[in-house]
């Protein structure tokens, strides 16, 4: 089928054949038959009627392939409301599905929990030390830049105020 | 998916076997009928119509499944499927084009028609099949055995005879129409 003449010729031999108008009356097989036929169960005799009806109706080919990928295929979440009007339709008290459902957190064992308590100060103390290292050694040196800051200020300031008015205080 | 469930107990109509069931596939039919939904149909309505078909006139549906025959999940994704369809064929009002009906079959006085000559049974249903997704639907070789669930060489090979056949037939048929 890889040469195009020769695929262009079968298919102008296949529309011939189809303008022939061949009737096709075939009914649609049953759900389990066509399940079996999905799963690859049957034998080739039992495979012809599935195999006219969907050479029939070829569109239908993709409930085969979507039942015969139904195992990969993960199945979907349903909403709680879908399930409730489903169970309704049998009569009788429902029966609660909470085995079926996984606790929100797990139960952690004792000594994890001490781990996880004892991180958490571990962190907030470390935090709080650096915290106040930082704070300390700030403080230090502001101060420091202070104090210096103010002694220059006063040694070159008064000293020229007063060389200043002194020059004038003869006038 | 493990497909182990007390089919006894549902069919019998257990209210639990029921509800354990309803939570086991009803994900499965959700997902098998959505790629079948068209706008304006409810996904939610589907799957409980699927339900209602499963349990309608005491479990009939459920009752006709053989476990030994095939799989419960394949069996519900077909019986979903096809519900799907059925649902939406029934919503949707049938409209056909009139330019897509052919002129004749809207003609009042009918003509009569000339009688073709169809052979009976010159291709098998595979081959059928075959010739109708390579042609018609326009699918490769890999395609169709994947479809199909066969190797391509059956593919080829069932091609190959179908071919064979007709070739045969239309070489028949043409040589007794040039000695007419």
């Amino acid at each position: 089928m890889t040469d195009k003449g020769a695929e262009a010729r079968d298919r102008r031999l296949w529309r011939r054949w189809q303008a022939l108008g061949e009737e096709s009356r075939v009914t649609e097989p049953d759900a389990l038959l066509l399940a079996a036929y999905a799963e690859g169960r049957l034998s080739e005799a039992e495979a012809e009627p599935v195999e006219a009806w969907l050479a029939a109706t070829p569109d239908r080919l993709s409930d085969i392939v979507a039942a015969r990928t139904t195992y990969q295929r993960p199945p979907r979440l349903v909403f709680e409301h879908v399930l409730e009007k489903a169970t309704e339709l049998v009569p009788g008290e429902t029966t609660p599905a909470s085995a079926e459902i996984l606790p929100f957190r797990p139960r952690l064992s004792q000594w994890r929990t001490a781990i996880a308590w004892s991180s958490l100060a571990a962190s907030i103390l470390c935090a709080s030390l650096v915290g106040f290292s930082m704070g300390s050694d700030a403080y230090t040196n502001l101060s420091g830049t202070q104090a210096v800051d103010g002694s220059t200020t006063d040694s070159l300031g008064t000293s020229s105020l007063d060389s200043y008015f002194s020059d004038d205080s003869g006038t | 998916m493990n497909d182990t469930i007390d089919l006894q107990a549902l069919a019998r109509g257990e209210k639990p076997a029921w509800d354990g069931f309803v939570r086991r596939y009803a994900g499965l039919i959700l997902s098998a009928v959505r790629s079948t939904a068209r706008p304006g149909v409810e996904l939610e309505d589907i799957v409980q119509e699927v339900f209602t078909r499963l349990c309608k006139d005491d479990f009939r549906l459920l009752k006709t499944y053989d476990a030994t025959r095939a799989g419960l999940s394949t069996w519900l994704t077909i019986v979903a499927r096809s519900t799907a369809r059925d649902m939406q064929r029934r919503r949707q009002p049938q409209i056909t084009p009139i330019d897509s009906v052919p002129e004749m079959m809207l003609s009042v006085t009918a003509e009569p028609q000339e009688k073709l000559r169809l052979p009976d049974g010159l291709l098998s249903p595979r081959q059928k099949l075959v010739l109708t997704l390579l042609y018609e639907r326009e699918m490769d070789v890999a395609e169709i055995a994947i479809s199909l669930g066969i190797d391509p060489q059956t593919v080829r090979s069932t091609h190959h005879k179908a071919m064979l056949k007709l070739r045969e037939h239309f070489a028949d048929d043409d040589a007794a129409r040039e000695v007419k």
